[in-house]
């Protein structure tokens, strides 16, 4: 192959695999230039839809310089239960601890509900094996190598791909995991070793953890060996991991966990961005695409993490974006049953995908109810490769209006409400039921279905202001571009202040460090580019949770004291002269990426002039006359009034009549109800 | 002049005041120091009105939760509202002030808003010690309130000052682990705090009318949704029984018997036919008893409905002085807290089975699973650990088939009554897996404890019987077999000392000195822990 026939790796590219449409944004830093599209997800072959993604927007594989990738890979495999059976090799006698858990119940009162969700790994499959540490990582009960040698005979019958290996105390002394480990990867491909995944304390987190990593592993490393070999070699390959940042893809093969929120994450770290950029201090990122909707709050520009959430009611023991995910969006299934009028969490998918998208559907959904209503333009669709038959759509629904003997257009304003209405459900969980007045926030909305539906959902809920972002339907592939690279790690120190071990420190902390640079490093960043920020998590003895206290080098130990206690009251309210612990040590390793998006270009017309015009439904009453925008043709500073649509290639922004639209100099919609300010309602 | 509030409004203020109530709980776990508290959990918080009245609860613990309002009305008889000042904290732990028993600590701050007495926050946290004959206050052979700790009557401990350090010595002179102990009541204090914090924000950014207006609505939609859930039962008179094994000591099976009447849209329980107050420490507060019928109406009729002062409304609870559930003020209760509660459950469950029996489940474990001992640590302090072992669930209509499943769900009691027990009779029980555990020795050689620990009701106690042949009081003899065995563990072989420990007990070695255990019984359900 000869070197000029090579064209510059030059471009960023963003690629975000939903349930329904893969979206890709690519951008060129040095030339400022942005490309977008969408293609139907493959839900068989997740592979090929970012190929056809690349293609989409006139790029060949080698002029690709970073590959940033986020994906619902994992959070399907893991939430619709399609993981691979694991083994656990656990400490003899503590195999059961996925069984005795936690003594809480899902639910204090509900009787008709199981306590807690099911062990992941059944009896059979678990295998004891002799050793113990004790907590400071001193060997009580060394490896026995025969019990070692039995346990892999046993794994080796169980015929399992993956093994998760988690031994007492192995956050203190990784030595018996790693013999473990060793052993274990002669007999089966993926071995998943706790003090990698999670090196915490409490065994039952941890192994719970490290089970569900083993259980995506075959999944995810299939995957992702599968799209590198795809890929060129020139390409630098990144996934979006949950926290909102990007990981290399040997360490999310590894710790597949990671990308548990891979494609939430990434829409929330894209409208993280745009908060940053409008100076909000409270939104509300609204993502409602094909199958689901996710909503995060975002206050004063960070996008709220839970490092315990859960994930199909086992504990995930990861930082997460805490979103909260409804199983309803455009293509969510509209039915009729004894509560009334439903929407999902059943999905047309992207195929057959709605009636009204003429593929093969026959079942009305969501986005059929909004073609009816006029919303949908006919004459340009979905970048011409999606056709729309507003007939078809009205023909699926005419049978339900007639059961409840009401007109079509009635039943679809019906469905556009319930839609929004359970929408509202999702918003109450993260603002209301958290003590946050939701009302205060804006309403970032994006995804495909969003931006339709924002309007009506901010009236619903009572939040005056809504931003319909640039590149708000490829929003989650902007997130993957926009996204700092960085790993975080977080390891057990357990390091009393009146004994401390200055040495000893060094060493953990260089350790760690190394590791955390690795992917950095392989991927030929030069180490003055990366930010480290370095986090003490500290506690007074005999307490089990420990506070943040943020730190630099050199470490002063009297200083971090003065910043424990600080914390400490400010966050309980007391503190006390006691000594303290350093029970573990958190790096976070960063690159920032500010790629130029470019300003859009100030108003040059006078008159802002509608593409057409055509009847719309906004209430029962009747259609109204409502022209329809082209949005990239709106200037900076152009504002219209509603009823009016505004369209790209791929989203329908609906302004109600009593709207009203606006455009600022980034290319953002914002949009307000005519007469109302933010707060009041 | 009655507030409007419109709807909205009140669904944030009682979210709001729900999610403070679970702050208080994460911020006892998180800043504790006691194993019992900062990794089982054992505490509770509420909110209460001015007069006592539940507003606002954690996700906690039934039983607890069920008392924490009767100890803020109590509290007000014998502490009148013009002596609480802005910054107080309260402790008590009085049986007969609302409580339930002495290791269940209350810690309580009135919450002032515009200087005038508004709310109060309440942190119940159960103290690994508060004294009395044995380490970890369960002892078993108790038959008056005094041998089983201190005894704390309303104690300001905390001012707007601070701390009244002589008050707080006295109390921690009292009781084991005084380290641990005053990290503990830190904590509650902080807890408290947290609650006055988001109370008074809540007031700032609604007005108090609002939120007083808002609570009102709370309490009355509460009430209307639990009229119409108890009104889903069938009218009619419902008899039920449950039994202790015996008093604790020893002696005769304690019958805990309930009449339900339903009656419309309210609910009447009926204690009144429980056996008489027994000598040991099996007896129980009429609050315990009240908070079984709250948690147990919940769970039967309206699980999803908020519980506050107005949920309760419609029940009339009755139970009869001098009988084991309103012993009188000087009788040993610390046990009856978490089983007899189970007891009392069981009875309602059991009574309530001609009317719905498709709502009900077979009987749990109902036990606490506790495990306790105490002693010298390594670097000299006296401590305690307290063990909540995790128990099985009640089988139910929906989930037999995972009854037994990992050993979790065992369906107990089978053929003692309850049509779900019968129906699922049929069921194989779940196979008995051997678990390897490490052994302890006893006077007979190297013993499972998991064997004597996870075996349910009296097995385990005539199984320490039997291991000490002796015919002494059931709970006694199961304390000095722990009591024996802990002693001999290592004794005959002192290389094994250090390997022998039967958990993980990071400081502590069971052979030191001093060391004492209580297995105390039965109790399943959610309902304690």
């Amino acid at each position: 192959m000869t070197t000029e026939s090579r064209p510059t790796a030059r471009w960023q590219v963003g690629i975000d695999i939903g349930g329904t449409f893969t979206d890709v944004v690519a951008l060129r830093p040095d030339s400022g230039d942005v490309r977008a599209a969408k293609v139907p997800t493959r839900r068989a072959d997740p592979v090929a839809s970012i190929l056809e993604a690349l293609a989409a927007v006139d790029l060949t594989a080698r002029e690709v310089a970073d590959l940033v990738h986020g994906t619902t890979l994992v959070t399907n495999a893991i939430v619709e239960g399609r993981v691979e059976p694991v083994a656990l090799i656990a400490t003899a006698g503590f195999e059961d601890v996925l069984d005795i858990g936690r003594a809480s119940r899902i639910h204090l009162y509900r009787l008709d509900l199981l306590p807690k969700a099911p062990a992941r790994v059944p009896p059979e499959r678990r295998i004891g094996i002799v050793e113990r540490l004790d907590h400071t990582g001193a060997v009580t009960v060394p490896l026995d190598p025969a019990g070692l040698e039995a346990a892999v005979a046993r794994l080796r019958a169980m015929g399992v791909e993956s093994v998760a290996v988690s031994l007492m105390h192995a956050y203190a002394n990784a030595d018996h995991e790693r013999r473990v480990g060793a052993a274990m990867r002669d007999v089966v491909p993926f071995v998943s070793l706790s003090h990698e995944v999670n090196p915490e304390t409490r065994e039952f987190e941890r192994t719970a953890s490290t089970v569900l990593n083993a259980a995506v592993m075959p999944i995810a490393a299939r995957y992702l060996s599968r799209l590198e070999k795809q890929i060129d070699s020139g390409t630098r390959l990144h996934v979006m991991h949950s926290a909102g940042g990007m990981a290399a893809p040997e360490t999310a093969a590894h710790r597949p966990l990671l990308m548990a929120l891979s494609g939430p994450a990434a829409g929330v770290t894209a409208a993280v961005h745009a908060a940053r950029e409008l100076g909000l201090s409270r939104v509300l990122s609204f993502d409602m695409g094909g199958t689901t909707t996710d909503v995060c709050l975002i206050s004063d520009g960070k996008a709220e993490i839970s490092t315990n959430a859960r994930l199909a009611g086992q504990p995930v023991r990861q930082p997460m974006v805490a979103v909260e995910s409804i199983g309803a969006g455009g293509g969510s299934l509209v039915k009729l049953g004894t509560g009334g009028l439903s929407i999902g969490p059943e999905s047309a998918g992207a195929e057959p995908g709605p009636v009204a998208y003429g593929r093969g559907g026959t079942l009305p959904t969501v986005t059929d109810a909004n073609a009816v209503l006029g919303y949908l333009n006919v004459g340009h669709r979905l970048g011409g490769a999606i056709s729309l038959e507003v007939a078809a759509a009205e023909a699926s629904l005419r049978p339900l209006a007639a059961r409840l003997g009401i007109g079509v257009i009635e039943l679809a304003l019906g469905v556009h409400r319930v839609a929004n209405a359970t929408m509202v459900r999702a918003l109450n969980r993260v603002t209301v039921e958290r003590g946050v007045d939701g009302r205060q926030c804006s309403l970032l909305a994006f995804g495909g279905a969003g931006p339709m539906h924002a309007a009506g959902l901010a009236k619903a809920f009572g939040i005056a202001e809504v931003v319909v972002p640039r590149f708000s339907s490829g929003f989650s592939a902007l997130g993957c571009i926009v996204a700092d690279m960085s790993y975080t790690q977080q390891q057990t120190v357990r390091m009393l202040s009146t004994a401390w071990d200055a040495g000893r420190f060094a060493a953990i902390e260089a350790e760690m460090l190394q590791g955390l640079m690795a992917p950095f490093h392989r991927q030929g960043h030069a180490a003055g580019s990366i930010g480290i920020e370095r986090t003490a998590l500290i506690r007074y003895v005999g307490q089990s949770t420990a506070v943040e206290v943020p730190f630099t080098l050199p470490l002063d130990i009297a200083a971090v004291g003065a910043a424990f206690r600080a914390r400490h009251h400010e966050v309980y309210g007391y503190a006390t002269d006691e000594h303290w612990e350093m029970q573990s040590l958190r790096l976070h390793a960063w690159i920032t990426r500010a790629p130029p998006l470019g300003a859009v270009e100030g108003a040059k017309a006078a008159k802002v002039e509608p593409v057409s015009t055509a009847p719309c439904w906004f209430d029962a009453a009747g259609s109204h006359p409502t022209p329809r925008y082209d949005r990239d043709a709106l200037p900076a500073g152009a504002q219209i009034a509603g009823p009016a649509i505004v369209e790209d290639a791929w989203s329908t922004v609906v302004v109600p009549p009593t709207f009203t639209i606006s455009v600022d100099g980034r290319g953002h919609l914002m949009m307000r109800e005519a007469g109302l300010t933010k707060g009041a309602a | 002049m009655k507030n409007i509030v419109d709807p909205f409004t009140v669904e944030v203020i009682r979210h709001a005041l729900t999610a403070a109530a679970e702050e208080m709980s994460f911020v006892v776990m998180r800043s504790a120091r006691s194993p019992l508290l900062r990794e089982a959990g054992d505490l509770s918080s509420a909110i209460t009105d001015h007069t006592g009245e539940l507003v606002a609860q954690g996700r906690d613990i039934p039983i607890h939760l069920g008392v924490l309002s009767f100890t803020v009305k109590k509290f007000l008889e014998r502490v009148p509202p013009d002596r609480l000042q802005p910054g107080d904290v309260w402790f008590l732990n009085l049986p007969e002030v609302g409580g339930n028993h002495l290791p269940d600590v209350k810690a309580i701050r009135p919450i002032f808003v515009d200087g005038r007495l508004a709310a109060f926050g309440v942190s119940l946290a159960h103290w690994g010690d508060i004294g009395g004959a044995w380490a970890g206050s369960y002892f078993a052979g108790a038959t008056e309130t005094w041998q089983e700790g201190v005894r704390i009557p309303p104690l300001r401990l905390f001012t707007a000052e601070g701390c009244d350090r002589e008050k707080l010595d006295f109390l921690l002179a009292n009781v084991r682990g005084e380290v641990e102990r005053e990290g503990d009541i830190l904590a509650q204090v902080a807890a408290t705090r947290a609650a006055e914090v988001r109370v008074q924000q809540m007031a700032q950014e609604h007005g108090w009318s609002t939120v007083r207006a808002a609570l009102d609505r709370m309490n009355d939609l509460s009430e209307a949704q639990m009229r119409e859930a108890i009104a889903g039962l069938p009218d009619g008179v419902y008899e039920g029984e449950d039994f202790l094994d015996d008093d604790g000591p020893g002696g005769a099976p304690v019958a805990i018997r309930v009449r339900i009447e339903i009656n419309g849209d309210e609910a009447t329980f009926d204690f009144s036919g429980t056996d008489d107050a027994v000598a040991g420490p099996l007896n129980t507060t009429p609050f315990v008893a009240i908070a079984a019928v709250y948690y147990a109406i919940k769970a039967i009729a309206g699980p999803e409905i908020q519980p506050n002062g107005g949920c309760y409304r419609p029940l009339t609870i009755r139970t009869r002085p001098g009988s084991v559930l309103e012993p009188g003020y000087d009788r040993p209760v610390v046990g009856g807290n978490h089983e007899t509660s189970n007891r009392a459950v069981d009875a309602i469950v059991k009574a309530l089975e001609p009317a719905v029996p498709e709502r009900l489940t077979a009987g749990g474990s109902t036990t606490a699973g506790l495990l306790i001992f105490g002693g010298r640590r390594r670097d000299g302090a006296m401590g305690t650990f307290y063990e909540v072992h995790g128990r099985g669930a009640r089988a139910s209509h929906q989930h037999h088939e995972h009854a037994g499943r990992g050993g979790r769900s065992r369906i107990l009691r089978a053929g003692r009554g309850t049509a779900a027990a019968r129906r699922f009779r049929r069921c194989r029980p779940p196979p008995r897996r051997r678990r390897p555990a490490p052994y302890l020795r006893c006077a007979e050689g190297w013993h499972d404890p998991h064997h004597h620990v996870r075996t349910t009701r009296g097995a385990a106690l005539w199984a320490a019987r039997r291991a000490t042949g002796a015919a002494v009081p059931l709970h006694s003899a199961a304390q000095r077999w722990i009591h024996a065995r802990g002693h001999r563990q290592g004794e005959h072989d002192p290389a094994r000392r250090r390997s022998r420990g039967p958990r993980d007990l990071r400081g502590w070695r069971l052979r030191d000195a001093g060391l004492t255990a209580a297995l105390v019984r039965p109790c399943g359900l959610a309902a304690c822990g």
